[in-house]
Parts: structure tokens; sequence; C-alpha cells
């Protein structure tokens, strides 16, 4: 029983560490090449050119629909919902004038296409940000 | 059969571009992806001028969609007008290559479905794109998804601004992205024509039980949208040779004979902080039978959260000269004044609801029947559930 009582504390305070850290690590956005890409870094407005299909040089990788990283990261780069960003691009690819980003569900999916495309980006979470991806742009 | 043939043509040729381009392009593994949209509306005329007869249609009405003959009469609910679904798929070939079709069902047509668009798209360069096939003429920034709800904020498109006898054409057009200090530009040029056969829009004026076929040949247009940050412009220009044929003559009647017209439009749209607003305007001349018309929308929302609610203003003239076979006072003339809200449901989906009053300037003598005085005046009250799947 005092073992029990010592631990509780411990174990409690690690839980509020890990939630504060998965919030934060799931907030704290980048957008990411392949480590082998030619670009080098973007600006916020060259970002927001290729997730709005103003330019088709760049292939932009989304996140699932149901995954909450991908509001927040419209609401940062340019301030509308998730909501907003598909009724320009269902007005786009229902005139036939462009793509829409090829959404991914699993992580290491993504990063294999952003691995085998050379002009490809994607936004993921800083915290999953390994040695196959570079950082081009901070969503700081 | 020369119908379906007339209809299809385009469509065929894409499809034959597509396999000719597919047998001497490198093989990739062919795709097919598909999407849909959903508008179910309905709407009731609840107060107006006296009801009245109006070529046919039970007036005061409410004109929604001049292109489809979407029309709210007297007298109570209606889900056709502005009800539809539809269905694209795109068949990639190879990165550069790509078959896209698409198929609508209206209210308005007892849900038979019509293929809208069905185009070949080959991408010459990252940056150029060549098409060919069935299309929607990119007259206004609305035009080519006037069928998809959710890409707009309001139940139905301002029908003084986007009701036109001819929306669509079967030709080819090339599109060009470019980056001009700083400005985004897509500029699209396009050439082609369109049949419509026992087209709906001419029954409004012509009786509802009359047949007039339409042809808006030789078209060349262009359009540019540039676009930088919260400020997007849009021009386009078009012109081409019309003809329609005589009402009252048979199913077979010829078309009479063809006149120049010329079109242009120009629209400002903007999202600044929690502000929408946007302006449209566009004028049709056909010197040859002494007509100009002009329209213009304006509308100013402001979202609150999911919610959007706004104002919009949207107002048609016909100018009739001395060229015309038609009385100086026999001109169209209307304007109406909307205000609604769309809720955003969910990312894919959105609820609109919208109280129009339209409000008829017709000419003395625009009323061609005699029994009445137009589309008389009403109030529309509209409610809309809108989906892309």
């Amino acid at each position: 029983m005092i073992q029990q009582r010592r631990q509780w504390p411990i174990s409690l305070g690690m839980l509020v560490a890990l939630w504060f850290g998965s919030a934060l690590s799931s907030t704290a956005q980048v957008v990411v090449v392949g480590s082998g890409s030619s670009i080098s870094s973007l600006t916020k407005e060259e970002v927001t050119n290729c997730y709005l299909g103003r330019n088709l040089t760049v292939i932009a990788l989304d996140q699932a629909e149901v995954n909450p990283i991908r509001d927040v990261f419209y609401t940062r780069l340019v301030g509308k919902s998730a909501a907003q960003i598909k009724s320009i691009w269902v007005k786009l690819t229902f005139a036939g004038r462009a793509r829409p980003p090829q959404e991914f569900v699993n992580e290491s999916d993504l990063k294999k296409y952003l691995a085998a495309h050379d002009n490809a980006i994607a936004y993921i979470p800083r915290a999953n940000v390994d040695q196959s991806v570079r950082i081009v742009y901070d969503l700081q | 059969m020369n119908d379906w043939l007339g209809k299809h043509y385009a469509i065929a040729v894409a499809s034959g571009v597509l396999l000719c381009a597919s047998c001497v392009l490198p093989v990739h593994a062919v795709e097919f992806s598909g999407s849909g949209f959903l508008t179910l509306a309905a709407g009731r005329i609840f107060a107006g001028t006296a009801p009245q007869s109006f070529n046919g249609y039970d007036a005061p009405l409410y004109v929604s969609d001049f292109a489809q003959s979407g029309i709210y009469e007297s007298g109570g609910w209606s889900l056709k007008p502005d009800s539809r679904i539809g269905y694209q798929g795109t068949i990639h070939v190879s990165p550069q290559l790509w078959l896209t079709a698409q198929v609508v069902a209206r209210g308005v047509d007892n849900a038979k479905g019509s293929v809208e668009w069905g185009y070949v798209s080959y991408a010459l360069t990252d940056k150029v794109t060549v098409q060919a096939g069935r299309k929607r003429l990119p007259l206004l920034s609305h035009s080519e998804t006037q069928d998809v709800g959710l890409s707009y904020p309001w139940t139905h498109l301002p029908p003084q601004t986007y009701g036109w006898e001819v929306v669509n054409y079967n030709g080819i057009n090339a599109l060009w992205r470019a980056d001009w200090g700083g400005w985004n530009a897509v500029s699209n040029v396009f050439a082609g024509e369109e049949t419509r056969r026992d087209n709906g829009y001419w029954k409004i004026y012509n009786g509802r039980a009359t047949r007039t076929d339409s042809r808006w040949s030789n078209m060349v247009g262009a359009d540019l949208t540039l676009t930088r940050e919260w400020l997007e412009l849009r021009l386009s220009a078009l012109q081409a040779s019309v003809q329609t044929t005589d009402p009252a003559a048979s199913d077979t009647a010829a078309f009479g004979s063809s006149a120049r017209m010329r079109v242009i439009s120009a629209g400002v749209r903007t999202e600044w902080q929690s502000w929408v607003a946007g302006m449209e305007v566009i004028q049709l001349d056909t010197p040859d039978v002494g007509e100009t018309e002009d329209a213009y929308t304006l509308m100013l929302g402001y979202r609150l959260g999911k919610w959007l609610p706004m104002v919009t203003l949207s107002s048609y003239q016909q100018t009739l000269g001395t060229r015309s076979e038609l009385p100086l006072s026999a001109n169209e003339a209307h304007t109406t004044v909307s205000v609604g809200a769309r809720y955003d449901l969910s990312t894919s989906s959105a609820l609109k609801a919208q109280w129009t009053r339209w409000m008829d300037r017709n000419g003395a003598l625009f009323n061609r029947d005699g029994t009445g005085t137009g589309f008389g005046h009403s109030n529309l009250i509209t409610v809309s559930y809108d989906l892309a799947f």
C-alpha cells in the first residue's frame, strides 16, 4: 500500500507531461520534403499557392480529412477552416482546373511518397520529423 | 439519332483522342478517381403580385436558373428547380493524360441524367494543359461549377448574372499558369460551338409549350484569373455567332440568320479577415439585332465560425435598339435582393437558407402574351442541403 501511494503522484505527473507533450507536438507543424529533394525552402505564400491549387509544379500532399492536424494546418497557413478549403477544391476539381492534394492516412506511406517524388511536399507534426524528410517551412 | 450524335460528338472525339494518345505514350497503371455532388433544395413563393399566367407558367414566378429553366411558380413548395445530383469520374492514363466525364441529373428534368462534361486533358508542361471535348463556358467565376452548390454561398446562383441560353461548349481550350510579380495567374483560351435542342431557356419567353433550338457557333474566348493573398480578380471575353429557330415553326425548323455577339465580364472577390465580398459584371452585346444585356451582382458577407450570413444585390437590364424587331419598351429588366446564410455542417456539407425579393422592372410592352405584367414581383424562401462526396 505504501509503495502504491508513492507511485500515484509520479504516474499522474507523467500522464500530465505526456498530455501536454502530445498537445504541443500535434499543434507544432512543419512542411517537409524528402531528404533528397531539390526544394531547399519555401515561403508561406509559396506553400499557400501549392495547397490552394495555384502552383501545380509542386505536388502537395494532404493528411486524411478526419485527421485533426489538417484543420490546424489550414487555419495557421491561410486562416481558413477545412470546410472553406474543401469549397475551394470542390470548385477547382469540378471545373477541371486542378486535382486536389492526394490524401494519406498512414504517415509512413506519405514519407515513402516524398522519398520517391522530388517535387512533393507535405505537412506533419514537428515531432514526427526524421532522417527521411527535411523541413522547408515552419508553421510556428 | 442525329441529335444523339450532335450531343455526344465532342465526347466521342475526346475518347478517340485518349485512345490514340494512350497507344503512343508510355504505359502507366491506369487509375480511376471519382467524386460527386448533391443539392437538395426546396423553395416557395409566399408573397408577390396578384396571381396570373405568364407564357403558361403560374406567376408571380421566380426564375432561379434560366439556363436549365429552373422556375419556382406560385402555389406551393417545390423541390425541382434547384435540386440536382452529379458524379464526375476521371481516368488517369498517365500523369500527363486523363479523361473526365460528369453526369448530372436534375429535378427540372425529372432526374433524367445528362452529360454536362466529357473531355480529355493533356499536360504539355507543368504550367500548360490542353483539353478537348465538352465543357462549361467560363463566363463568370462560378459558371463552370454552377451545378455544385457546395462551391458557392447561395442556395442558387444569382439568376441575373448567371442566366444565359447557352452554358456549355464543345471544343478545345488551353490552360496556362504563371506567377506575375507575386500575382498568381491562371489564363484560359477556348474555341468551340454548342447547339441546344428544345432549349428550356426560350420556353420562358416564347411559351411553355413551344420549342426553340439555340446555336452558338464560332465561339472564341478567354478568361484570366489573378490571385494575391486575399484578393481575386477575374476577366473574361467571348465572341460567337448566335442563331435560334422559329418557335412557331415545326420541330424541324431551320436556324435563322446568325448574329454576332460579344460578351465581356469582370469580377473581384475578397476574403479579408472575416469579411467576404464580391462583385461581378457582365455584358452581352448583339448589335446585329439591336440588343445589349447588362447584369451585375454585389455580395457582402461576414464569417462567424461556421456561419456565413450575407446580403446580395443582383440586377439585369436589357436595352433594345432601333435594329431590334421588338418595340423599345419591350425590354426585360429585373432586380433581386437576398438575405441568406450558409452553415458548414461538416468539411463536405452545408445547410443554406435564403430569402429573395424579385422586382420586375420590365418595359411596358415586355409581356408578349398580353395576360399580365411579366414574371411579377415575388418573395422566395429557399433552403438547401449541399454535399460533396
